[in-house]
C-alpha cells in the first residue's frame, strides 16, 4: 500500500509504501506519479452501523489519493458536499438506476410523481432527484418505502437482472434465489445509504493535479466509470510525456521525509497496547455523523473539529497494528482522519444550504455561490480554504 | 460469517486469496485451504465465488444484519 507522496521544490518525485505481507517499506523514485485510489468511504457510519461492511462499495477505498495529495500540498475540491446512494435496505448495493420498478408507500401509492408502472426507459428517478426523500417517509412514520417491480414485462425483467449483476449485485441475486424472493412478486424495501464525501482531487483537462508530476484518474478526481476509464488513458499519456522531459534526480534528497514515514509505520507496528484501526475508525465516524452529518451549523462544526483534532492526536500516539493487514487499515484510517478534517473546514466555509449540505444557521442557498466550489490546500502546514470556479 | 469454504472441494490454489479486494483471507498459505481471517471485512462482491475453479468450493453467506426486507405477496 502506498501511503504518502514525496516531493521536492519542483514537484512530486516518488512515493512511499508498505508491503501488505511482510514487514518491509518501499520507496518509489518516479518522475511522474498517477493516482487512482477510487472513492472515499468509511468516513461516515455504514447503513448498518455495527456492520462496517454493509456498504455498497469497498472498505479499502478510503480516499488515500486525496489525503496523500493534500498532505503534499495539492488542491482538494468540495469535500463538504455529501452524496447518498439509494438501494435495498441493509443489503447495500450500487445500481439504483438499474432497478425497473416504482417506489411505493405501504399502501401501494407511488411516492414520486414520475412513474406509476415499471418503465425500462425512466426507471423511478425519485431517488435521483432527492434520495433522502425515502428517509423523510420513515421519519414521518409514513414508511417504509418499497421498490415495487410488479407488473414488469418479461423482457425488462431479464434486462434488469442482467445489468444488476454488472452493477455488482450478483450476491444480492444469489441471496434472493436462496430465500425465494422474486422481484416480480415481492416488493423490496429501499433506503438512502450513508453519507459519502464528494471531495475530489483538482485536475485539469490533462489529468494533472495542482502539483507538478502528479496525475489522477477515476473517482478520486471525477465521478463515474466512463470518465474514470477515459482519464486513465489521458493521465497515462500526459504523465509519460511529462516524465520524458523531466531531468534525472535522486529521491535520496528526500531522505529525511522518507525516514519520517518509516518511523510512523514502525511506531504503529511496535506498539503492544492501544486502540486498533477499527476503534479509531469508529470514533471518527461518530464525530463525522454527529457534527458534520445531515445537520450542520457553525457551533456543531466548530465543536466537531475540536473533537476530531483531539482524536487525531490520540490516534497518532496510540494506534497499534498486530500485523500487516491491520497496519494497512491503520494507514487508511490516518488518511480518513485527514479527510474528515477537510470536510469540517469546507463545511464551515460553505455558509449556505445546498443539496445535502444542510446548514441550520444558513438555511437558504446563496446565489452568489452558484458555480463555485470550496478548494483546500496546505501551505506551510496550514490549510488554506477558498472558493474557486467549479470545473 | 462470509465466505464459507468447503475443505473437501477446495484445492488450495489460492485464487480467491489473490482476488479478494478486501484481503479477508490474510495469512492464508498457498497450497492449503484458505483461512477467512477477517470475515467482517467481506463486502459480498462474489469475486471469490466467480473465480474459484472448483464449483461449490466457496460460497458467500449474507450476514443477518444485511437480511433483505420485502413484502409477501398479497400484502
Amino acid at each position: 500500500m502506498v501511503f504518502d507522496l514525496l516531493r521536492d521544490t519542483e514537484g512530486i518525485v516518488g512515493a512511499v509504501g508498505i508491503d501488505t505481507r511482510s514487514d518491509r517499506a518501499y520507496v518509489f523514485q518516479a518522475k511522474a506519479v498517477i493516482l487512482g485510489t477510487g472513492c472515499l468511504d468509511r468516513l461516515y457510519p455504514a447503513p448498518v452501523p455495527a456492520w462496517m461492511a454493509s456498504i455498497p462499495g469497498n472498505l479499502t477505498l478510503t480516499g488515500d489519493g486525496r489525503a496523500m495529495t493534500y498532505r503534499a500540498g495539492g488542491v482538494i475540491v468540495g469535500p463538504e458536499v455529501p452524496k447518498r446512494h439509494v438501494g435495498p435496505r441493509y443489503f447495500s448495493r450500487f445500481g439504483q438506476a438499474t432497478w425497473i420498478g416504482v417506489l411505493r408507500d405501504p399502501q401501494g401509492n407511488p411516492i414520486g410523481p414520475y412513474v406509476t408502472k415499471p418503465d425500462r426507459v425512466y426507471g423511478d428517478m425519485t431517488p435521483e432527484v432527492r434520495g433522502v426523500f425515502l428517509e423523510d417517509y420513515m421519519k414521518s412514520g409514513r414508511g417504509p418505502v418499497y421498490m415495487d417491480c410488479r407488473g414488469i414485462s418479461d423482457e425488462d425483467y431479464e434486462y434488469m437482472m442482467h445489468w444488476l449483476v454488472h452493477e455488482g449485485n450478483s450476491s444480492l441475486i444469489d441471496y434472493m434465489k436462496e430465500e425465494g424472493i422474486d422481484l416480480r412478486r415481492h416488493p423490496v424495501e429501499f433506503q438512502p445509504y450513508h453519507i459519502i464525501s464528494e471531495g475530489k482531487i483538482w485536475i485539469n483537462e490533462k489529468a494533472e493535479t495542482s502539483l507538478r508530476g502528479l496525475y489522477s484518474a477515476g473517482d478520486e478526481s471525477m465521478g463515474g466509470i466512463g470518465p474514470a476509464a477515459t482519464y486513465g488513458w489521458i493521465a497515462g499519456e500526459n504523465a509519460a510525456a511529462y516524465a520524458r522531459k523531466k531531468l534525472a534526480f535522486d529521491v535520496e534528497t528526500q531522505r529525511d521525509e522518507i525516514e519520517k514515514r518509516k518511523e510512523l509505520v514502525e511506531e504503529i507496528s511496535s506498539r503492544t497496547a492501544g486502540p486498533d484501526w477499527k476503534e479509531a475508525n469508529i470514533a471518527l465516524q461518530q464525530i463525522m455523523l454527529d457534527y458534520a452529518g445531515q445537520v450542520r451549523s457553525e457551533t456543531l462544526l466548530s465543536a466537531g473539529m475540536t473533537y476530531l483534532q483531539r482524536l487525531k492526536e490520540k490516534v497518532a500516539t496510540t494506534m497499534m497494528a498486530r500485523n500487516q493487514w491491520e497496519l494497512t487499515r491503520c494507514l487508511e484510517t490516518l488518511n480518513l482522519l485527514d479527510m474528515g478534517e477537510l470536510v469540517f473546514l469546507a463545511a464551515n466555509a460553505r455558509k449556505e444550504t445546498r443539496g445535502l449540505h444542510s446548514r441550520t444557521d444558513y438555511p437558504l442557498t446563496d446565489p452568489m455561490l452558484d458555480g463555485k466550489a470550496v478548494s483546500i490546500k496546505k501551505v506551510n502546514g496550514e490549510p488554506i480554504v477558498e472558493f474557486s470556479k467549479a470545473e | 460469517m462470509p465466505p464459507i469454504i468447503d475443505p473437501t472441494k477446495c484445492t488450495g490454489c489460492g485464487i480467491c486469496v489473490d482476488m479478494c479486494s478486501e484481503d479477508v483471507f490474510f495469512g492464508s498459505e498457498k497450497g492449503k485451504v484458505p483461512v477467512v481471517t477477517y470475515p467482517e471485512f467481506c463486502v459480498h462482491f462474489n469475486c471469490c465465488v466467480y473465480e474459484c475453479p472448483q464449483r461449490g468450493a466457496i460460497a458467500v453467506r449474507i450476514p443477518l444484519p444485511q437480511m433483505l426486507l420485502y413484502k409477501e405477496e398479497g400484502m
